[in-house]
């Protein structure tokens, strides 16, 4: 185990898209600091790699196999997520939720005209409508005991227009959207939501949006992490219930 | 009375039937801020409801199903078996349950498609430990590996014959649930909303959570049923013992959101002048007319009949001549019983003379 601070001491966190790119490294980056982990991704085989290098580090995580945008899968990863970690009287419960799974939508950029709608509709499920109701799930019980930290990975896309990233565009301005709103509606309850900005990252799915992207310019998955456990560290300690951070770029 | 056969709608449009001394009125859930006061305290019983419903194949191979049923103390569930059959039957209509031995693996299984995520582990093991010596269908269960991600992989909440449709866990999950302990809902939760929530709060009344292991409420078999309510699993933490101490120091009353909020706070009240202390652990406490209360004087709860298990403990709110007056009540007004139907808010008759002796004061 790298020495870190622990500044997420046996934080309970539950995080989505925990099998590669910006997942894999704040799953890494929390886990280093104490983070007791529930990683949640669709593939079995991804999932349990990231789960095996954080047990061999000697931190904490377990795997929960489920896909985000299925409704039937929600109460399965909220439960374990609060299950997990428990032992005799303490309360159990999830302190930290992260929304970080994500998907362009149509395999390839395309122009909204040229968008397939069963495209963008998956795009919605994976992005907006399977954070909301995991939110949901695990929110209210946060509101009751008075603390909880809700992270949601977005993206520059949501706020400004670009040609071609339409779908991902604004299903992320709706991720945001409905962040904004749950912060303004438990503002007094003590929980923090931060939405945040990573930058372009030199992962598989900015790859797969822009294959002849210069690589160099891009920011490593394992920086914008770091800079992620940072941006969460603020917003736990803060005064403010909505915080929206903009990670920088390489 | 009417089963709720589904429940359309909010839950906090359910009726609730305020039974408070001479006064008995409908109302509904969503106006629960009216009968609170500042000073109160509202406790809910934050249990996820695991789904307990197992179906799969003994070690020689017969089609079984286990329906967990409760906490052990040594960390197994304890467990009734099904024969052939299904949910949509009744469970007393269902065919013999096959005999297991102890130290036999049964292996639980899920179809493809109710599957939600394609995943290379799809069954389940779980080692029958003990086998009731008297009823062979009561057994002791441990599962290999940890226990709630071998049972959210395979199982499915438990359905009534009664119910329309099948139930998801969304449909029995409170809103403000987390830890995945409940065997069937603590339903009276399942009619909470934040709205509800939040008035109760701008009243100035306090909400607190325990959790509490709601058990299996009919095995589906008269020998069975009456060995039931299995001990439950308890937790009244630190935090809300105070929140109790601090009510009762200002005068206030505390709210119990279901039954199982009831059990739960009942066992962890011991002699004044403590009041209550902090709890974790199994309770087979019964609450009703021999058994005064400690600490809770208002239950909000189903509609249950006199008779039923859960009409005994009401009994120690008020006498059953008002109980069942309340019944007929619910009755006329068209109530629905069972896990999604209405409710009654039950005043403890206590409270009554508390209040006539401030009042003189």
């Amino acid at each position: 185990m790298e020495s870190q601070k622990e500044t997420f001491k046996d934080t309970r966190v539950l995080l989505t898209g925990a099998s590669r790119g910006l997942g894999e490294e704040l799953a890494i980056a929390l886990a280093r600091r104490g983070a007791k982990l529930s990683l949640v991704a669709r593939s079995e085989a991804e999932l349990f790699r990231v789960h095996a290098r954080i047990v061999a580090e000697g931190g904490s995580a377990v795997a929960i196999v489920a896909d985000i945008a299925d409704k039937e899968a929600v109460h399965r990863i909220a439960a374990l997520g609060a299950a997990a970690f428990t032992a005799g009287g303490a309360r159990g419960g999830v302190d930290v939720l992260i929304h970080n799974a994500g998907t362009l939508g149509p395999s390839k950029l395309e122009l909204m005209l040229d968008t397939d709608c069963e495209d963008l509709e998956r795009a919605f499920a994976v992005n907006a409508l399977g954070p909301f109701r995991l939110t949901k799930a695990v929110l209210g019980h946060m509101t009751l005991v008075r603390k909880g930290l809700v992270v949601a990975v977005s993206s520059d896309a949501a706020v400004n227009a670009y040609p071609t990233w339409g779908a991902y565009g604004a299903t992320k301005a709706a991720l945001e959207h409905t962040m904004r709103t749950f912060a303004a509606e438990n503002e007094a309850s003590g929980v923090r939501f931060l939405t945040v900005d990573p930058g372009e990252m030199d992962t598989r799915m900015h790859a797969e949006a822009m294959p002849d992207a210069d690589r160099t310019t891009l920011t490593p998955p394992r920086v914008a992490a770091e800079r992620l456990v940072k941006a969460m560290e603020t917003a736990m300690n803060g005064t403010t219930a909505f915080t929206r951070a903009e990670l920088g770029g390489a | 009375m009417k089963e709720a056969t589904w429940r359309d709608g909010k839950g906090s449009d359910a009726q609730m039937l305020v039974v408070d001394g001479a006064r008995t009125v409908s109302r509904h859930v969503s106006d629960l801020a009216n009968e609170v006061r500042a000073g109160d305290l509202v406790v809910l019983n934050d249990a996820a409801t695991l789904p307990a419903l197992l179906t799969g194949s003994t070690a020689s191979g017969e089609q079984v199903e286990a329906r967990l049923a409760a906490h052990e103390q040594d960390g197994t569930f304890r467990a009734v078996l099904f024969g052939s059959g299904d949910t949509s039957m009744k469970t007393e209509d269902r065919g013999p349950a096959p005999r297991v031995k102890a130290g036999e693996t049964l292996t639980f299984t899920i179809e493809p498609t109710a599957m939600s995520t394609p995943m290379s582990s799809v069954m389940t093991w779980a080692e029958v430990v003990h086998v009731d010596a008297a009823q062979p269908r009561l057994v002791s269960l441990r599962f290999h590996g940890a226990a709630e991600p071998a049972i959210f992989a395979v199982g499915k909440p438990v359905q009534y014959a009664y119910v329309s449709r099948p139930l998801s866990l969304f449909h029995v999950t409170p809103v403000f649930a987390a830890e995945p302990w409940a065997f069937e809902p603590a339903s009276a939760g399942l009619t909470l909303d934040f709205a509800t929530l939040s008035r109760v709060r701008a009243k100035g009344a306090e909400i607190a959570l325990i959790t509490h292991a709601a058990g299996l409420s009919s095995l589906g078999d008269p020998s069975l049923d009456a060995l039931l309510p299995f001990a439950e699993l308890s937790r009244v933490t630190a935090e809300t013992a105070d929140a109790v101490r601090r009510t009762k120091a200002r005068g206030g009353r505390v709210f119990a959101i279901g039954t199982t909020v009831v059990r739960a706070l009942e066992s962890a009240s011991v002699p004044r002048p403590r009041v209550i202390e902090p709890r974790f652990g199994l309770t087979s406490l019964l609450v009703g007319e021999e058994r005064a209360l400690g600490v809770v004087d208002v239950v909000l709860t189903g509609v249950h009949v006199p008779g039923e298990s859960h009409h005994e403990l009401l009994t120690a709110f008020q006498s059953r001549d008002v109980l069942a007056k309340a019944c007929d009540h619910a009755e006329r007004d068209g109530y629905r019983s069972h896990e999604l139907g209405d409710t009654m808010l039950v005043f403890a008759h206590h409270l009554e003379t508390r209040e006539r002796l401030a009042h003189a004061s």
